[in-house]
């Protein structure tokens, strides 16, 4: 095996490990800071804080630019057109499968968030998300898998799992993974993928029946 | 061959940095575990059952964390939960003997009508966690069995050896 390959080898095992360690911290705070922490939300930060950090100094080491990762206005529109279709598509489906599941009887949807909520917090979450996502974890899985299909397919696999229990949830992570894969390796902009999915997740919430998301609760929250 | 170099260099720092982070996740969730098993089951409680008879269950307990604070116990026999009280009676004997600050530590509960035969009592302290969002039972001392005679009437034996193991 030449030195190349060698390294190449190399880069793709600590890719692997890379993506292990910020989905471990995810799965800390869900299944772990969540059940013993209770109400003090401290806890949660930490493991957080950690994925943060670390990402940042894999970027660096990576020599990976902000504009790279997807933290860039220029291309917005591209991104957004990309979107716009798979989203009216995806909100039609919600509605078709809301309309089911009223009638099947599994109850209403939520009412209690509102239009601000996706605006201030919905978007702030989804693009914190999108970014450990796609500006982290797909662009870890190039190195690992190459660009394409298997790459869309794991990124959309790990963000499903991360929504485990709920399997509604896991479900809609799934496809919804797809797609913004898809689109970010073509146009790799954060804020039009925040922005879909914090208006992805307030369509959910409106919807689906929340014995179906049941209050977009994931880990040991799920069972509470 | 310096870009190859530059490539292990990176995979080198990559690794500390996984390591270094692997390190602090475990550091933290152990500090984490420890924490939250000091909140769930307070360590700190001291006391004693010292009597269990047809007539009476009796004992005395602190929490030596907050020695100001009353303690909650229950008393369960045969594992049917019978009554709570507070542990708020005087004991200066428990004072006297070095084991608690406070002599408002003691407990009584009166035994209720049982059926003739062997029965065992267990009194459990409560413990509230900070926020109150979870209470735990903690057995205190040990389970004390004792025997009644006619319904109601302990046996003198079983008396006696409940007062010898104080």
């Amino acid at each position: 095996m030449g030195s190349e390959q060698l390294a190449q080898r190399d880069e793709k095992i600590v890719a692997f490990w890379e993506i292990i360690s910020v989905v471990a911290s995810v799965l800390i705070t869900s299944w772990v800071v969540v059940p013993l922490s209770g109400s003090n939300r401290l806890g949660s930060v930490v493991p957080g804080l950690l994925a943060v950090a670390f990402m940042l100094y894999s970027h660096r080491l990576h020599g990976e630019t902000a504009r790279e990762i997807g933290w860039r206005v220029d291309n917005f529109l591209p991104a957004t057109c990309l979107l716009i279709g798979p989203m009216v598509l995806g909100a039609l489906l919600l509605l078709l499968v809301g309309w089911v599941a009223r009638k099947a009887g599994l109850g209403e949807p939520e009412r209690v968030r509102s239009a601000w909520w996706i605006l201030l917090w919905g978007f702030a979450w989804g693009l914190l998300q999108q970014y450990a996502l796609q500006g982290f974890i797909h662009r870890r899985l190039r190195i690992l898998l190459g660009r394409g299909p298997k790459a869309y397919l794991s990124v959309a696999l790990i963000f499903a799992l991360l929504h485990a229990p709920n399997l509604g949830l896991m479900a809609a992570t799934f496809l919804g993974g797809l797609i913004w894969a898809s689109v970010y390796d073509r146009v790799p902009n954060l804020l039009a993928l925040g922005l879909s999915h914090s208006t992805m997740s307030w369509l959910l919430i409106r919807t689906l029946p929340d014995s179906l998301i049941v209050g977009l609760r994931v880990g040991y929250k799920y069972f509470t | 061959m310096l870009v190859i170099e530059q490539r292990r260099i990176r995979v080198a720092r990559l690794v500390h940095a996984l390591i270094a982070k692997a390190f602090l996740d475990i550091i933290f969730i152990i500090a984490l575990v420890a924490s939250s098993s000091f909140q769930l089951f307070e360590p700190r409680f001291r006391g004693n059952v010292d009597e269990a008879n047809a007539a009476r269950v009796a004992g005395w307990v602190v929490n030596a964390a907050v020695p100001a604070r009353r303690v909650e116990v229950q008393l369960y026999i045969d594992g049917r939960f019978i009554a709570h009280s507070v542990a708020d009676l005087p004991r200066p004997d428990v004072v006297a003997a070095g084991r608690a600050k406070d002599a408002a530590s003691g407990f009584e509960f009166k035994t209720p009508p049982l059926d003739a035969g062997l029965h065992e009592a267990r009194v459990y302290v409560m413990h509230r966690s900070e926020d109150d969002a979870r209470r735990t039972l903690q057995l205190l001392g040990k389970p004390l069995a004792f025997r009644v005679e006619r319904r109601g009437i302990a046996a003198p034996k079983e008396a006696a050896a409940n007062r010898d193991a104080r």
